[in-house]
């Protein structure tokens, strides 16, 4: 903790950056942390409880120089900002920190959350400067990362529908998945524009199936598997199996996973039919 | 007039039966159920399909008495609007209601609301049924709506109900019955209006014993000791309409809906056309588009803005308007906030800071 503590007293003190966005606790909670002079910084902590993925904020913060508090996992989504030209990399600093899974919020036990199962990024790929983490260092489970959606697949396609359906009709329209998301940063949502309308702002079952495959579609080789959509959603969508879907189909299709590295170009920017698309059965299905 | 044996004793299966009992008189019930880990208000046909073990259900009782989405008016050209499961279904004209003629609104009991719930009603009854100004559409669904409520035992620790006048977990405000869970197998039920009185028409059940209407007091006493929240909102807060401290406040905010959705007295709308309907859906003041003008303009671009005006509308005009703040104490918007904004926090802060010149 000191030593996060100190990088962010440092950086405020020489004004390398002018604010400093990490996690700090507050009657019991862990709630994210504006710390803009170096006496306040002495608030920051890191522990399993700091679920938020802080690069979110960057949308209030673009021009500005920030220092930000990253997980391996939040960091990745710097790397996608990067590569869709949406920030300057001399405009922030990376504070990385050496995680080993966060809290799930939504589980009475407390367990680890379900994203840090599989978790290859305890260490950010990008950042200035690293916080070791203290204490055990507990690997995380190995095997087939998209088990869970394999077993979907195989699903019939009734059950697969139904099974949208019951969640869907639960959605609320309330846009925390958006609004949490930092790879969701248009100006203006397409949801949102009403002349003409594409999608119905109302919140009924077909809008809502509609938002949410939009969402999810444009999320696509884009998704770094954060999981803020699916822990922000107060009517509990499995968001994340719509977002690992499209994940594992880049991987397979593509080779490709988001926000590995920011001076390569995103997939949808380096898309050559002729050359990338393998054709094999799973194309025609 | 309520005749006199205005609270008794009922056994669980005695309950769930009248519960059935109103299903089979066709009449609409909405209770708590289970769904992936939460509760919800829902219509059920099965009064085993009751859940009773909840704290809150996730979406207020609002819903069902002034709903997310609400068609106002059919142009019905005869088809319905596509179906989610039958994309042909525009150019196959399903018939339908000729234009104008609405499907009629069913009678409905909501059994299982928590006491804030049943209170957000009369504060929603206000700007709804003034009396210049009457909705006919929530009029027409608040007339055929039945409560019964359910004392909460458990308060969680975002609740704080007992900050207002009337209310706390075992208030009876705005409720037709009432009902408290005093042991493994008994309730006892309280009969307040003749709508409830009409649902408990058996005359057979036992009074309560000196002892039950002991047990309630030391239940009430008990749950009231849970909640430890409290609301105070500063007496000044006109003039803290400038103070920098909202937009300091506001930083974490990540301005979704969740706080305005699940607030059990937020009842901001919008009306739009699709296909042939006219509807009107909830729209929270967090959002841009909220105040995006036919020019484009955008009154409340920045996001501090839109966060200080939840706090004004609640505990300033809606206080000015109707002499109450529009909260009911359920903490939802505390519960569910994803960055944990606490807005008890957040208006002590304000009553602290300075206004700036």
């Amino acid at each position: 903790m000191k030593e996060l503590i100190d990088k962010a007293k440092e950086l405020l003190k020489e004004k390398k950056v002018e604010t400093v966005i990490g996690y700090r606790e507050i009657r019991g909670c862990v709630v994210p942390a504006y710390v803009d002079s170096p006496c306040d910084a002495d608030c920051l902590i890191f522990d399993k409880r700091c679920v938020y993925n802080l690069a979110n904020y960057l949308k209030w913060f673009k021009n500005k120089n920030v220092a930000l508090v990253l997980k391996g996992c939040d960091a990745k989504s710097i790397n996608v900002w990067l590569q869709e030209f949406q920030i300057k990399r001399e405009n922030i600093f990376i504070i990385g920190v050496e995680c080993y899974g966060v809290m799930n919020e939504k589980s009475a036990d407390a367990g680890l959350s379900d994203k840090c199962g599989h978790c290859e990024a305890h260490v950010p790929n990008i950042y200035d400067a690293v916080i070791k983490h203290q204490g055990d260092k507990k690997e995380s489970v190995q095997g087939e990362p998209f088990k869970d959606i394999q077993e979907f697949e195989k699903l019939p396609h009734d059950e697969r529908w139904d099974f949208w359906k019951k969640q869907f009709e639960k959605c609320i329209k309330c846009y925390a998945c958006r609004e949490i998301c930092p790879m969701c940063y248009c100006k203006e949502c397409i949801v949102e524009r009403n002349i003409p309308q594409w999608i119905m702002s109302s919140p009924s079952v077909k809008g809502n199936f509609e938002w949410n495959m939009v969402r999810a579609f444009h999320l696509a080789g884009r998704c770094v598997e954060c999981g803020e959509c699916e822990r922000a959603c107060p009517v509990n969508i499995p968001l994340m199996k719509l977002n690992k879907k499209l994940i594992k189909e880049m991987k397979e299709l593509f080779d490709y996973s988001a926000g590995q590295k920011e001076d390569v170009k995103s997939a949808i920017d380096d898309f050559y039919p002729e050359k990338d698309i393998k054709i094999d059965d799973k194309m025609i299905r | 007039m309520i005749s006199e044996m205005k609270k008794f004793i009922i056994s669980k299966n005695e309950l769930k039966k009248i519960l059935a009992g109103i299903v089979a008189e066709n009449i609409k019930l909405i209770a708590p159920v289970s769904r992936d880990n939460a509760f919800f208000l829902e219509e059920v046909s099965d009064a085993e399909k009751i859940a009773w073990d909840y704290s809150n259900v996730v979406k207020p009782v609002k819903e069902h008495i002034f709903p997310m989405r609400e068609v106002l008016l059919d142009f019905g050209r005869g088809t319905d609007p596509p179906a989610l499961d039958e994309p042909e279904a525009r150019s196959s004209g399903k018939e339908k209601n000729p234009a104008g003629n609405m499907p009629p609104v069913k009678e409905q009991v909501i059994f299982g609301l928590r006491p804030c719930d049943a209170r957000s009603l009369l504060v929603l009854d206000k700007p709804f049924l003034q009396e210049k100004y009457v909705d006919s559409y929530y009029k027409e669904r608040r007339e055929k709506t039945t409560l019964i409520a359910m004392a909460c035992l458990n308060p969680e620790k975002t609740c704080l109900c007992s900050s207002f006048e009337n209310g706390g977990p075992f208030s009876s405000a705005g409720s037709d019955v009432l009902c408290v869970q005093t042991g493994q197998d008994e309730f006892l039920v309280e009969i307040l209006s003749e709508k409830g009185e009409k649902i408990f028409k058996n005359p057979s059940f036992a009074q309560p014993s000196g002892e039950v209407l002991k047990k309630l007091e030391n239940l009430k006493a008990d749950s009231e000791a849970k909640i430890c929240k409290a609301l105070k909102v500063p007496e000044n807060l006109r003039e803290l309409f400038e103070a920098g401290t909202w937009e300091t406040e506001s930083l974490s905010c990540i301005a979704c809906g969740i706080c305005r959705y699940l607030s059990a007295t937020c009842y901001c709308f919008n009306i739009t056309d699709e296909f042939e309907q006219r509807l009107r859906y909830w729209i929270p003041c967090s959002f841009k588009n909220y105040t995006k003008m036919t020019s484009g303009e955008i009154s409340r671009e920045k996001k501090s803005a839109r966060f200080k005006h939840w706090y004004f509308h609640k505990f300033s005009y809606h206080k000015d308007n109707f002499g109450e703040y529009l909260c009911v104490g359920c903490g939802r918007c505390i519960k569910y906030c994803p960055v944990k904004i606490d807005f008890t926090e957040v208006l002590g802060k304000i009553g602290n800071s300075k206004q700036e010149q």
